[in-house]
């Protein structure tokens, strides 16, 4: 469904609660700027007062390590999430329910192609844009400069179904930096010159990207197993060439509207009742409003799975930087909904792997020497999975290799775990998740990410659900996940491997890589 | 060539009480005095720091350093908040190999499935154990959580003493490890950075060899050797330390390890620890800036790197160098604003900074369309001229201040965080300091200093090497 969007003008918003014109050096920034960038500077928002519903309370509970987390929703929807721990380094990120999943798709293989009305790479764009120039900054990188003078580290990023801002900054600057970030989510100004000059920067941050046989492998994987290719986040060059500031301005406004949007802070908050009511003022003044959306829409914002059951593809590339060959398997996996099959497939990865006895790396690395790395990877997304092994080997034994593995895998489905490894593993997982919570940024990121994506509660109920996966539990995942006549297959080869020079691909043909019953209709990338 | 600073003479029980806010003495009176000493004799009481923007908050203690009993020499600071603890062992080695340290480290805990296996089990009991190398020593990590303190102390003890090595199992770590290697050796980046290293420091700097000679290392190293090695390394140490990071107050740090840590050098090495011992010192081989070219036909993008002889830990202008390196790395005014901003000739310029006594050196790189390559030399020379002839600003120095201060605090969060700040001064021959210390050095860095710095590491008399990676027909036209 194509739908022409009007463009709102900001200078023509309207609501309860307009940015409020301060004079110079507002206590609210805490920041007296000199040099080119004061006047713009002095001009910055700050929020309130306006009166506004206050927020509504919808939860508390303990994270991991015992910090409370609470929860609101403001009236008109933006969710904010406090997490209180002692560390005087504040992380702020605001995460928006949208990506790349929200444009056109590179290639046209899905019935959505065109539908959106929006060019392929305009989400990651779009987060580039944010950097450029605001409404009360618009001097290109003044905003930046701003919050480089607090001392503040800013990332962003944009994945097939979410885009998030970041801040870390030290907790004296929070009233200040609320601001700031309020100010870049929801003011972005799009200029046509400074636009043409980041369209440059994405196109390079492609073509490094792209350089790593990395990248082309997981590219290549996603192009076989879904209806979008791997690299439809940084879209192509004629692609990024093509959009305009008025596609970006369709894009924000369709997007970063308050049923979409969800703020979180962790760290030492002394005064939160204040921090609230000032993130109150700020989302609450976003002009965007909510765009229902019916089944058809909701059906289209997710990547799905394109490979029919019964089917194997495959593909293959010589990269010059390769000594030696990388052979990665994928396979369809449980999306973000099945919590309790995302957690057996996480015990799953761990039998595999666990050193000494994983059975991938005991096998293939130990016993065999089929192969001198192994690594394994889920993703899990809003209505598809893909669960990729991947395996360094030497030129000339990848057939082996790939057959041996996949023999290998599929055992998961017959031979129940043995019930100690299991519970070694369960220990390990939960201790992993315990550390990796220890650092303020990587819980916003998790939390906030699972929050955004409707799955918060798989995030709170983790550490039981990974203490109640039994041995049937891994059996039943593997055997619905890894079934030998439905994966993809990508091979990077060497540019010295005997093949090389010839097609590569004709190699290693759908039949010739399943050992029995080969199906029809498997093709080759 | 000068040795690096001689430890302090450690004193019996010190007044350290009014500085160490989490030591505390035994209320029993007879319990025994405790040998430990402070090691920022120099530092101030964290609220005399010149702003109170430069401070830390959490109720961090002062890193102590004592002897045990059995004469090894152990560092200690408490972070009651976090929620894990750290001990790192690090032993001394006399191979001058990085690659053969780092074949012996990894031996310790994946040289048998039996070995691999107790790892695996420690790690599903909160211990996970880790280990790193220089060419002069190695070093096991064991982090855990809260609490877990003794079986820190146990397990590092029983994976020195208990060294179990299957020749299967290195052969395939070995042939793992050159592959590794191999393919690194393919990368540009990695290719410039050997030329541009071995410009500025030959081949006998065992810090900077390039990769092709540590593969060369690597493949010359045989089972027979490693085994010797650790018969002499862990059954007859020479020299060992021990750091510990907990939530526990000092006091208890010490008792713990006074009574439970038995693995002690040998007694012709007692009271010797590695970092007291003498650190070979290696001449940069150029005494201006210099340029090297190196030819890949098959790159898309060329690539560029220049390298600086820079301020090392403990010098004295070592905090205004650390200033500027944030200034010239933030997206407002340094390379990214020149060559990505201005120019538009990149998407990332990375800069990398070592403060290792042997190699310390700041550099930046870059890759670049190869009609672009001299444009983006141009830019690089543009800031750091800039950077010279006008300093920087009151507000640039004050936001790198402040973003060091937000570094400090993330740091801090965890006891494995804090450990490696300790490590990196004792590792440099250096007392380890409070963070708050740090940050008062910081905020008395002015901008006189920060410009002297510039023109130090930026001006003609330093040792510079810039590096240039393209097809030929590219490195021709500069």
């Amino acid at each position: 469904m194509t739908q022409p969007l009007a463009l709102q003008p900001h200078t023509a918003m309207a609501g309860p609660a307009r940015l409020l014109k301060q004079p110079v050096n507002r206590p609210g920034f805490g920041y007296t700027a000199s040099g080119p960038s004061a006047a713009a500077t002095n001009a910055a928002p700050a929020y309130g007062p306006v009166a506004l519903p206050p927020p509504a309370f919808e939860g508390q509970f303990a994270s991991p390590l015992g910090y409370p987390i609470r929860v609101y929703r403001l009236a008109n929807g933006h969710r904010i999430v406090f997490e209180q721990r002692p560390t005087d380094a504040l992380s702020l990120r605001t995460f928006v329910d949208a990506g790349s999943i929200d444009e056109d798709p590179i290639q046209g293989r899905t019935p959505f192609y065109g539908q959106t009305g929006l060019p392929p790479g305009i989400a990651h764009l779009d987060e580039h844009c944010h950097f450029l120039t605001t409404r009360h900054f618009p001097a290109k990188n003044q905003w930046v400069q701003v919050v480089d003078h607090l001392g503040v580290r800013k990332n962003a990023s944009t994945s097939h179904e979410v885009i998030q801002h970041e801040l870390v900054f030290n907790k004296e600057d929070l009233p200040a930096m609320l601001n700031l970030h309020g100010e870049m989510v929801l003011n972005p100004l799009y200029v046509k010159d400074h636009i043409e000059q980041e369209k440059s920067a994405v196109i390079r941050e492609a073509q490094e990207r792209g350089r790593h046989p990395g990248f082309q492998i997981y590219d290549r994987l996603w192009t076989l197993m879904f209806d979008r290719p791997g690299m439809q986040t940084l879209g192509k060059v004629s692609d990024i060439q093509r959009i305009s500031p008025e596609h970006l301005q369709q894009f924000h406004q369709r997007f970063y509207t308050p049923d979409r949007m969800l703020t979180l802070i962790s760290g030492q908050l002394d005064n939160l009742p204040a921090t609230l009511a000032q993130l109150n003022q700020i989302f609450s003044s976003n002009p965007n409003t909510a765009q229902p959306i019916d089944a058809y829409q909701r059906q289209l914002r997710a990547v799905h799975l394109a490979l029919p059951p019964g089917q194997v593809r495959t593909s293959s590339f010589v990269h010059p930087e390769l000594t030696h060959s990388i052979v990665t398997l994928g396979f369809p996996a449980p999306d973000a909904t099945q919590y309790r099959d995302r957690t057996a497939m996480t015990m799953l990865m761990a039998a595999l792997v666990n050193e000494p006895d994983g059975l991938l790396t005991s096998t293939l690395i130990q016993n065999e020497r089929l192969a001198h790395e192994v690594s394994v990877d889920y993703a899990a997304l809003k209505q598809a999975g893909l669960f990729t092994v991947s395996m360094n080997t030497m030129p000339g034994q990848e057939v082996q290799l790939q057959q041996r593995a996949l023999q290998l895998l599929t055992q998961l489905a017959t031979t129940p775990i043995n019930p100690e490894l299991l519970e070694r593993l369960k220990n390990q997982i939960l201790v992993a998740f315990h550390k990796v919570l220890q650092s303020s940024e990587a819980t916003t990121s998790m939390l906030g990410e699972a929050m955004i994506k409707g799955h918060g509660r798989y995030f709170a109920q983790y550490a039981q659900l990974v203490k109640s996966i039994t041995p049937a539990d891994i059996q039943r995942v593997a055997s619905q996940c890894i079934r030998p006549d439905h994966y993809v297959l990508v091979y990077a080869l060497p540019p010295s491997h005997p093949m090389a020079q010839q097609q590569a691909a004709s190699m290693y043909s759908p039949s010739v890589l399943t050992p029995q019953g080969a199906p029809s209709g498997g093709w080759v990338l | 060539m000068s040795s690096i600073q001689a430890m302090a003479p450690m004193s019996p029980m010190v007044s350290l009480l009014s500085l160490a806010p989490g030591l505390t003495v035994p209320s029993n009176s007879s319990a025994p005095a405790l040998p430990i000493t402070a090691v920022s004799p120099g530092f101030s009481a964290p609220a005399e720091a010149p702003s109170s923007r430069l401070t830390v908050s959490q109720p961090l203690s002062m890193p102590a350093k004592t002897m045990l009993a059995n004469g090894v020499t152990a560092y200690m600071q408490q972070a009651p908040l976090a929620a894990d603890c750290q001990l790192v062992v690090q032993l001394h080695t006399p191979f001058n190999s990085w690659a053969f340290n780092s074949m012996l480290s990894a031996m310790l805990v994946q040289g048998s499935p039996r070995t691999k296996a107790l790892v695996n089990q420690l790690a599903s009991r909160g211990v996970n154990v880790g280990t790193s190398s220089s060419p002069n020593s190695i070093a096991l990590h064991l982090n855990g959580l809260k609490g877990q303190e003794a079986s820190l102390v146990k397990w590092a003890q029983y994976l020195l003493t208990n060294p179990d090595v299957d020749p299967r199992t290195f052969q395939n770590l070995l042939q793992d490890t050159i592959k590794g290697q191999q393919e690194d050796i393919q990368q540009p980046e990695v290719q410039l950075s050997d030329a541009v290293h071995s410009v500025m420091y030959g081949s006998a700097n065992p810090y900077t060899l390039s990769s092709t000679q540590t593969l060369r290392q690597l493949q010359q190293i045989r089972l027979g050797d490693v085994m010797a090695a650790f018969r002499s390394v862990l059954t007859r140490p020479e020299a060992l330390r021990l750091t510990m990071n907990s939530t526990e107050p000092v006091a208890q740090q010490y008792q713990l390890l006074n009574t439970d840590w038995q693995y002690a050098p040998h007694a012709a090495y007692r009271q010797v620890t590695p970092e007291a011992l003498p650190v070979v010192q290696y001449p940069v081989l150029v005494d201006r800036p210099k340029r090297v070219l190196v030819e890949k036909p098959d790159v898309k993008r060329a690539f560029v790197q220049k390298l600086w002889r820079a301020p090392k830990l403990g010098d004295p202008d070592y905090p205004a160098f650390m200033v500027l390196q944030d200034i010239l790395g933030s997206q407002s005014w340094g390379f990214f604003r020149e060559l990505r901003m201005r120019r538009e000739l990149v998407y990332r310029a990375n800069k990398n900074y070592s403060d290792i006594p042997q190699a310390h050196y700041y550099s930046v790189d870059f890759e670049v369309d190869f009609d672009k390559v001299q444009q983006g030399i141009d830019g690089l020379n543009t800031v750091v001229g800039d950077a010279m002839v006008n300093g920087v600003t009151p507000e640039q120095l004050q936001a790198a201040k402040k973003k060091t201060v937000l570094t400090m605090r993330q740091l801090i969060e965890t006891n494995g965080g804090l450990n490696g700040l300790i490590d990196q001064y004792i590792d440099s021959g250096l007392p380890p300091v409070h963070p708050q210390q740090l940050l008062q050095d910081l905020g008395n860095v002015t901008l006189a200093q920060v410009q002297a710095v510039a023109h130090k590491v930026f001006g003609p008399a330093n040792p510079s090497v810039l590096g240039v990676l393209a097809p030929r027909s590219v490195l021709n036209q500069l």
